[in-house]
């Protein structure tokens, strides 16, 4: 029987819930209905056929809200209400929030997978932040950062000439100054001493007074005009001039440099930040030297900076600086080479481009991404499963008159809720993780979420894009649910976002599986350069450093004390180690214009000044002749130089290897002698880059190191012997030593970073991305519980149904592994581009990265697997 | 019927054109629009009331509950002088277009509705 006040009062219960009616609305639309049947009543329907009629005029729920929604706010703001209503919406936010909480607190398992796998992916995403942030810092510091270029010579020669800086300023009104620096510490080290304390100073450099115009170098005593314009003349940063001088005033005071030159302290300059290209620790004036005058283009040993009026003008620079070089070709041929070019080079490009890191930059940025977006597809693929569950609680809520946006916002609500309770773990675990991670990395970046103010904004909007990423889809998937579907099937059957779920398992796996073939290629490529025959050998070898040329002048003597100390079974003096052989020389060779007085015949080779010893020390296998010959009494002289050369060299040339001992060749200028001996290749370079032609020449004066080959064992009491004699022999420098195996381990540590780095991430991504697999084993388990009941009723085994619940995931593995592996290859073939010596990549290493990671996806599901597979299925049937 | 965005056009007008002859309640409106029609003019209580309500906010109509013999109050709708004017200028506007049409296709094409 109907009855209409009942039907009304119904009615207008859930209408007075809605807050886009306000109760005078409801108030209205009654009375409208009212009069509807009434007027129905009339013309003879019943009540209930009026109140039908009179419904439908009203319009349904949903359209009915959306038309008042459109003028609520005017309403509201007319009314002068808008505080209250927006009280009203927080209330609600809060509202959904607690919901949230109370829905995430019910189900631990699955928001503790969450919470694990989002905080892993947001610390490895923010420290990679940090890490991008650092390198993009390069340089930056500098006030005038846009406007300096450096001068390059050529494409790939940093060095430039004297005459570059002051030549370019004078012809080009867009160039404000021009600075030179002259390195000199880096070419070779440099003794400074204070007193009976002596240092090697590899930071020694020399500057033009402009350098502080230039640059933004801040001083912390001394005045910075005309800090360098006297020569003898200092500036030194804060920690050098607490290395000599511990408390004292330093400004004023002097160092000794040298062979004993004194420089004026005029300057400390507060520590160079480690996001400087160039790192010194010691600026002299350049002024001090003769080069600073003089403008010559033979020599190329110095840095020049210029400040540019602004960087927009790089451009119109360039092509100046192009016509001066062409001039100089065409008014005085023979002055500079032909291939002779200057190239302006933006300073805040050096780091990432000039000198790669923006590749290596590229590469963990994409890594931290995948990272976070594995992290999210754990989310959104957990989300959807449980969203099977969730069917009847959407359905229910949407007959008790939630609508569509507010379901939504409740899924957004639980996915905010997730994620910002995952970047508290996750800023906790990155800044525990920080300090493990600088020392991998070779970095010191800090992490200060309080102090730094651009931390928290960052992690905030992180938080915010991160909650919508991986709640959009589970939010307007299960919102859209019809309540009569949900509610009419059983709870436990269909599949939700099923083929999406499985859109992103395949994304996750594809990443796991390119980050494994990765890993793996980068490992391999990393054991192949242990393995490699370095061609000499450098274990038990001491380096120490010869500093001046009074030692040179006496390595032999030096030599000598050396060789008496027990325990010593050789000793060579060298120009430098195996490793950091760049030096090079212009060859000629005999019938090929020998003296070198035309362009015929010129090829550039290795050139290493060494002594008679130094085969025997480094081993080099000597494949013809004798080697140096032994003669104590011997001095290098034009036409009396001796050579040992490698087999490429030889080749090269195209000498037999029998006839090649006793052959003459020049390195010039001037230095025509004969090949003693020819030694197999050995990499005197990184193995980065391919083996060169190479000749070693006796010639004392070009010596910088000692190498002491010693017996090998402990090397605690022979270090305490060399060391005495080193103050013996060579009063008053520093005392100094590296082994030669880790200076050569040193030449790798950037490759061992990316390696490391690399492998971590791997680790981690595959770690969150079987969380998530985890997760979603557990729900197909659930899931399918019927499903296994009945098979094994009707007599499936365990293995079968074992089998059945993985069949699918291996299919998408395999699928990943077909996305991934073209990708992975592509990569990685470039990656290996730039080793001179690597190895193959193989079809068996990127198979071994995708059976890997179809072990660790079948191993993750297995326990669940096995469990749903063992199940009784009494237990499992029991249910319905 | 008319498609939709035409109702929408044209409600105004015709809702100040009703309350131009005098105040009235919510049905009342859509009811003398019905009639007016002969049926056509179909509007929803989701359409007409947030419109009423807007007018109300633009100051072109003001209200008034007042008890009725029999049942809940009603809220009668009013037309104030901006309304007139808003009025106005909607007839000019929809008696141009029309003319515009009409010069378009001509003045031989009847309506299918004989307006009393």
């Amino acid at each position: 029987m109907f009855r209409l006040e009942k039907a009304i009062s119904t009615w207008k219960r859930n209408l007075s819930l809605n807050r886009a009616l306000l109760p005078e609305d409801v108030e209205e639309l009654e009375r409208h209905i009212r009069d509807h049947v009434a007027a129905g009543v009339a013309r003879g329907l019943s009540e209930e056929e009026a109140y039908r009629a009179a419904m439908e005029m009203v319009g349904d729920l949903g359209g009915l809200e959306t038309e008042y929604r459109k003028v609520f706010w005017e309403k509201v703001a007319s009314r002068r209400g808008v505080f209250k209503e927006l009280i009203q919406e927080f209330s609600m936010l809060a509202n959904y929030l607690r919901i949230a909480f109370r829905n995430l607190w019910r189900n631990k398992g699955y928001t503790s997978i969450n919470v694990l796998g989002l905080s892993a992916g947001l610390a490895c995403f923010l420290l990679i932040l940090l890490f991008v942030q650092d390198e993009r810092s390069f340089d930056r510091h500098h006030e005038n950062a846009d406007r300096i270029v450096r001068v390059h010579f050529g494409e790939s020669q940093v060095v430039t000439p004297t005459a570059a800086g002051p030549t370019i300023a004078r012809t080009l009104p867009e160039v404000e100054m021009f600075t030179r620096v002259y390195p000199l510490g880096m070419y070779q080290p440099i003794s400074v001493r204070r007193g009976e304390e002596a240092f090697l100073e590899d930071g020694f450099f020399f500057a033009d007074s402009t350098v502080f115009d230039v640059f933004s170098m801040p001083f912390v005593a001394g005045d910075p005009e005309g800090a360098l314009n006297r020569p003898m003349t200092m500036v030194i940063t804060e920690s050098t001039a607490r290395k000599y001088f511990g408390n004292e005033l330093a400004v004023g005071q002097t160092l000794s440099v040298g062979s004993g030159t004194e420089y004026e302290i005029t300057g400390v300059l507060e520590d160079l930040p480690a996001t400087s290209h160039f790192q010194f620790d010691l600026l002299a004036s350049f002024a001090t030297t003769g080069w600073s005058t003089r403008e010559i283009w033979n020599s190329s040993n110095f840095y020049t900076f210029l400040l540019l009026e602004n960087g927009g003008l790089l451009g119109a620079a360039q092509a100046k600086v192009n016509d001066i070089v062409a001039g100089m070709k065409a008014n005085q041929p023979g002055a500079v080479p032909d291939d002779f070019q200057l190239v302006l080079y933006p300073l805040t490009s050096i780091r990432s481009e000039f000198e790669g890191r923006s590749v290596f930059v590229n590469i963990f940025s994409a890594i931290g991404l995948l990272i976070l977006l594995i992290a999210c597809a754990n989310y959104t693929n957990l989300a959807t499963a449980r969203a099977v569950r969730r069917g009847r609680e959407v359905g229910i809520r949407k007959l008790s008159g939630a609508h569509k946006g507010q379901l939504a916002r409740q899924f957004f609500g639980e996915s905010a809720v997730l994620v910002f309770i995952s970047l508290v773990f996750a800023v906790v675990l990155a800044s525990w993780a920080v300090e493990p991670f600088n020392q991998i990395a070779g970095k010191s970046v800090v992490f200060e979420p309080f102090t730094d103010p651009l931390v928290l904004p960052t992690i905030l909007a992180l938080g915010i894009i991160i909650s919508f990423i991986a709640g959009f889809y589970p939010a307007m998937m299960l919102s859209s649910f019809e309540p009569a579907r949900v509610l009419k099937q059983s709870s436990r059957t269909g599949s939700g976002g099923f083929g999406f779920r499985r859109v992103l398992v395949v994304f996750q796996f594809a990443v796991t599986v390119f980050l494994l073939a990765g890993t793996m290629v980068i490992r391999f490529q990393m054991a192949h350069m242990q393995d490699r025959s370095l061609g000499f050998d450098d274990n038990d070898v001491v380096v120490l450093t010869i500093s001046d040329q009074e030692l040179r002048r006496n390595y032999k003597t030096v030599k000598q004390a050396f060789l008496a100390i027990p325990g010593i079974e050789g000793a060579s003096a060298i120009n430098s180690i195996p490793g950091y052989q760049r030096s090079g020389y212009d060859m000629r060779v005999e019938g090929q214009d020998l003296a070198g007085e035309t362009e015929e015949g010129r090829r550039l080779v290795s050139g290493i000044p060494a002594d008679e010893d130094v085969a025997e020390v480094l081993a080099l296998e000597m494949i013809a002749g004798n080697g140096f010959p032994e003669d104590p009494g011997y001095e290098p002289e034009p036409g009396n130089y001796r050579y040992l050369v490698n087999r490429t060299l030889i080749e090269e040339v195209g000498w037999d290897l029998d006839t090649a001992v006793g052959r003459q060749i020049n390195l010039l200028g001037n230095r025509i002698g004969e090949i003693h001996g020819v030694y197999e290749d050995y990499h005197y370079r990184s193995m980065h880059e391919e083996i060169a032609p190479q000749a070693l020449f006796i010639e004392p004066m070009q010596f910088n190191r000692l190498m002491l080959k010693t017996a090998g064992g402990s090397v605690g009491e022979l270090m305490t012997r060399i060391e005495e004699t080193w103050r013996d022999v060579a009063p008053g420098r520093a005392f100094e030593y590296s082994f030669l195996d880790a200076e050569i381990e040193a030449l790798y540590r950037s490759d061992r970073q990316t390696s490391a780095i690399v492998s971590v991430f791997s680790i981690l991504a595959i770690f969150i991305a079987c969380l998530g697999l985890l997760g979603l084993a557990s729900y197909a388990a659930e899931q399918r519980t019927k499903e296994i009941g009945i098979r094994k009723a009707l007599g499936a085994n365990v293995g079968q149904i074992f089998v059945l619940m993985i069949s699918e995931l291996t299919r998408l593995v395999i699928v990943s592994a077909v996305i991934a592996i073209p990708v992975a290859w592509f990569v990685m073939a470039g990656w290996l581009e730039d080793f001179a010596y690597r190895i193959d990549l193989s079809w068996w290493i990127f198979a071994l990265a995708a059976v890997s990671a179809l072990i660790i996806a079948v191993a993750t599901v297995s326990y669940q697997s096995i469990r749903a597979a063992m199940t009784d299925p009494i237990e499992s049937l029991r249910y319905e | 019927m008319f498609s939709k965005p035409l109702v929408s056009a044209s409600l105004q007008p015709i809702v100040l054109t009703i309350l131009s002859k005098g105040e009235a309640y919510g049905y009342e409106i859509m009811q003398e629009a019905l009639d007016l029609s002969d049926g056509q003019l179909r509007w929803t209580a989701g359409t007409l009331y947030p419109l009423m309500h807007r007018l109300e906010t633009k100051g072109l109509v003001t209200s008034i509950w007042r008890p009725s013999e029999e049942g809940p109050r009603r809220k009668y709708y009013r037309i104030t002088a901006a309304g007139e004017k808003a009025l106005q200028a909607d007839k000019q506007e929809w008696i141009d277009l029309h003319a515009i049409l009409i010069r378009l296709w001509g003045p031989d094409l009847q309506p299918s509705l004989q307006l009393a």
